[in-house]
């Protein structure tokens, strides 16, 4: 068996048997054997039994054939993936440079960046969508950052040159002669992807760990958490610096020498240091870096992160809002960046639009509208009533600008009523951040209704004007849906929508068995809905249709109707008292303590 | 579908909100008055809590969205919530039901202290076809309305008995409220010389079958 020629794939663990699986399949039974054979004598902790086993049955030759077979495919195909673990990978670069290696430095700092890519994925990923989203944002953090690489490489060197998956997801492509080599570039892109998803995992996990953690001890949390991914790699990475340093000098290719001192901490803590910060650990490099005031953009990140670790640890509850994974950040740059984002989508869609109108009209609306979104940016600490103020004046400038187009001009087809629609929609979606729930005193306000709600679900009874037939159930339940629909539309004529359609829903859940519905009958049938749906930020979405919707349609139609019919349920639950139900105090607050017991029964 | 304001172009757009005790007929009211002039597919989604109505009342064009609010005891404290911006209120009352009478006394109490004499307040007595069981005689009423520069009526609602006359009644007085407090600012839409004739035309012109009332 030539030793020099195993597959990297053969020495991993379930990889090789899934291998030799599919070499069977395919009829190649020797070729199955084969990769069975390589992966006892290369997979790291196989090899290593392996080699025991016949040294302790006195095989010295084997055992050795054993170790050298491991380390030469170790060394060769290893370097791949050594250089992908961050520690290693980025001393290892040190070491390349130093040996006027330019190219194969380059090569370990760019993996090991891209493991930075994979963790500020993963840490992203854990606050939206908990493990799996870490894994998701490991996986998108590590090709974003191939991807990028990719584009630079290909960009220097004037022709496509994959980096990271991508680079195996190409050879995948390219290479598809036989079955093992198939499966080798196959399980190369799968084990990166797997890899970047098990790494963001436990990164998310940390950072999952440091947004709920109440402790004020922000950073060492945090830094914990990075330093835990840390040790697993350099658990891996210690016993193969010491064997590749064995292997050198039988070698004679390479002539380095990794020793435990390289990789400590320059500050002489006894922890591990990382090139990225200067060949210091974790906590020195963060010590340091709070005395001298570097503006660098990962730590504007990082600081950014603890900011709002802090004021959640502060409020000490997690809002509706962060649940439901909109921003509040007053945060200049973040805003930008939002601002930036969404600009870039909805502007083409705005512009398109405004393709049809006559172009001096358009320019004119144009302008005016960004500079009321301009303002608004600049305004955004400002009450909402003073954005109300500035958005319900751009909705009457346009109105007349259009106007007066019509009127002197009688080829001007433009409605006023959908141009203005089309101003509100853009403004509305580029600005939400800042318009909608932006204050804390709101987001308190929509998390003690939320509270207060859940208290007098019980109350839910007094409400039922109709047998509760299986129809009458799923009108109330599609209603309560698109109460909830409200927070996935940023627009106010978008809200104003779901709040027709959800009243479509009641009335037809009144009129059951019946052909009218009065409003004696719709509106308790709408205060049992919202308490059995009692939807997240309804205050806020009712607040920012009337403020940043059209007063037409909030207050004339279906739609006005609708709203004033819910805002009137609301209300009414708000200030919800005994003697509205006409029973006393006592047998109130024995309901009271009677429905939280329900509810927490529930939780539970 | 114009802007915020009450008149847009030639239409004038009116809210009347409904008022009065559970189960008096609010509803009934509005309904025998929709269904019976258009066909019921122009009802609108919310059927009937909400309805537009459309008229030309010499020459002058109308639209009516009549609020439907809920009647019950407990939600009286919503009510400004239903009446705000609304230029005329049907109040009405069972005219077997003496506390529902008190009631409307009530809702013209709060609306005159809110809204002034802004609003157009027509007190409807309903049910006449229960004459017999009558508790609230029709003179108490009518002085009280006078009283508080109200218009009384009385209809039935299952008899198709008076609906008619009320919306119009309600409609000409908003017209002029509309136009007296809009003289001045802007020249009167239907132009000068009117017809001071009421003349209520469906606004499905072209179907003759519906023509009927006050033509």
């Amino acid at each position: 068996m030539s030793s020099s020629n195993v597959p990297f794939f053969d020495s991993v663990p379930v990889i090789a048997q899934l291998k030799s699986l599919v070499q069977v399949i395919f009829n190649d039974v020797k070729g199955a054997r084969l990769t069975q054979e390589n992966f006892s004598r290369t997979c790291i902790v196989v090899s290593q039994v392996r080699s025991m086993v016949e040294l302790a049955a006195g095989d010295k030759l084997a055992a050795r054939q054993t170790q050298l077979t491991f380390l030469r495919v170790g060394l060769r195909n290893g370097n791949a993936f050594i250089n992908g673990v961050p520690v290693v990978g980025h001393i290892k670069g040190v070491i390349h440079y130093a040996l006027d290696d330019k190219n194969g430095g380059s090569e370990a700092m760019k993996a090991s960046s891209r493991t930075v890519g994979v963790i500020a994925g993963a840490v992203g990923g854990a606050l939206i969508g908990g493990p799996a989203g870490a894994a998701a944002g490991g996986v998108g953090g590590g090709l974003a950052v191939d991807t990028l690489s990719t584009a630079i490489e290909s960009a220097v060197n004037r022709r496509y040159s994959p980096s990271g998956t991508l680079a195996l997801g190409t050879e995948l492509v390219r290479n598809h002669s036989d079955a093992g080599a198939v499966f080798d570039a196959a399980g190369g892109f799968a084990l990166t992807v797997a890899l970047d998803g098990v790494g963001g995992a436990l990164v998310g996990q940390g950072a999952r760990l440091v947004a709920t953690n109440n402790v004020p001890s922000a950073a060492a949390a945090s830094m914990s958490a990075l330093d835990h991914v840390g040790i697993a790699l350099r658990v891996g990475s210690g016993v193969g610096s010491s064997t590749l340093a064995h292997f050198n000098q039988r070698d004679g290719r390479i002539r380095w020498r990794l020793a435990e001192l390289n990789l400590l901490c320059r500050n002489g803590c006894g922890w591990y240091g990382t090139l990225k910060r200067n060949g210091l650990c974790g906590k020195c490099w963060r010590l340091k870096k709070i005395g001298s005031k570097q503006t660098h953009m990962s730590q504007l990140k990082f600081e950014k992160f603890q900011q709002k670790r802090r004021r959640i640890s502060e409020r000490r509850f997690q809002t509706v809002k962060d649940a439901l994974g909109l921003e509040s950040d007053d945060d200049q740059c973040h805003l930008r960046i939002i601002k930036h984002t969404h600009r870039r989508r909805y502007t083409e869609k705005f512009e398109v639009f405004l393709t049809d109108l006559s172009p001096s009209l358009a320019t004119e609306i144009s302008k005016q509208t960004e500079e009321t979104i301009d303002m608004l940016f600049e305004l955004q600490h400002y009450p909402t009533e003073t954005l109300s103020e500035k958005v319900q004046k751009l909705f009457l400038d346009v109105s007349d600008i259009v106007k007066n187009y019509s009127e002197n001009d009688s080829e001007c087809s433009a409605s006023e009523v959908d141009v203005v629609d089309r101003v509100e929609q853009y403004v509305c979606v580029l600005t939400y951040p800042i318009l909608f729930c932006a204050s804390e005193a709101e987001e308190k306000e929509e998390t003690e209704n939320l509270e207060w709600i859940d208290s007098i679900k019980w109350v839910k009874k007094e409400f039922i004007t109709k047998q509760e037939t299986p129809e009458f159930i799923n009108h109330i339940e599609q209603a309560g849906q698109e109460l909830m629909n409200l927070n996935a539309v940023r627009s106010a004529a978008d809200k104003l929508a779901c709040i027709v359609r959800c009243f479509i829903h009641l009335t037809a859940a009144s009129t059951e068995n019946r052909g009218s519905c009065s409003a004696d009958d719709l509106f308790p049938t709408t205060v049992y809905a919202v308490l059995k749906a009692n939807p997240p930020c309804l205050q806020a979405n009712l607040d920012f249709v009337v403020k940043f919707g059209q007063p037409y349609q909030v207050s004339n139609g279906d739609s006005g109707y609708a709203y004033t019919t819910l805002d009137a349920a609301f209300t009414f639950l708000r200030n919800l008292e005994p003697s509205i139900l006409e029973i006393s105090q006592k047998e109130w607050d024995e309901q009271m303590s009677k429905g939280a017991e329900v509810v927490s029964e529930h939780i539970q | 579908m114009n802007s915020a304001t009450t008149s847009a172009g030639d239409v004038l757009r009116f809210k009347v909100v409904l008022l009065g005790e559970g189960a008096v007929g609010k509803t009934s009211l509005v309904l025998r008055y929709v269904e019976n002039k258009f066909n019921p597919k122009h009802l609108s989604t919310l059927q009937a809590s909400f309805m537009t109505k459309k008229l030309n009342v010499a020459g002058t064009r109308v639209e009516l969205n009549i609020w439907d609010t809920a009647g019950q005891e407990r939600f009286h404290a919503l009510g400004p919530i239903y009446y705000r911006d609304s230029q005329g209120a049907l109040l009405v009352y069972d005219i077997t039901d003496e506390d529902s009478f008190f009631k409307v006394k009530n809702w013209v109490k709060e609306l005159r202290r809110m809204l002034g004499e802004t609003v157009v307040l027509i007190i409807v007595g309903n049910k006449t076809d229960l004459n017999k069981d009558r508790r609230v005689a029709l003179n108490t009423a009518m002085e009280y309305a006078s009283s508080v520069n109200a218009v009384h009526f009385e209809c039935s609602a299952k008899t198709n008995v008076g609906i008619e006359e009320i919306f119009l009644d309600l409609t000409k007085r908003m017209i002029e409220r509309a136009k007296s407090s809009e003289s001045g600012n802007k020249s009167s839409a239907s132009g000068p010389g009117r017809n001071r004739n009421i003349l209520v035309v469906d606004d499905n012109q072209l179907r003759p079958e519906t023509k009927k009332g006050c033509c």
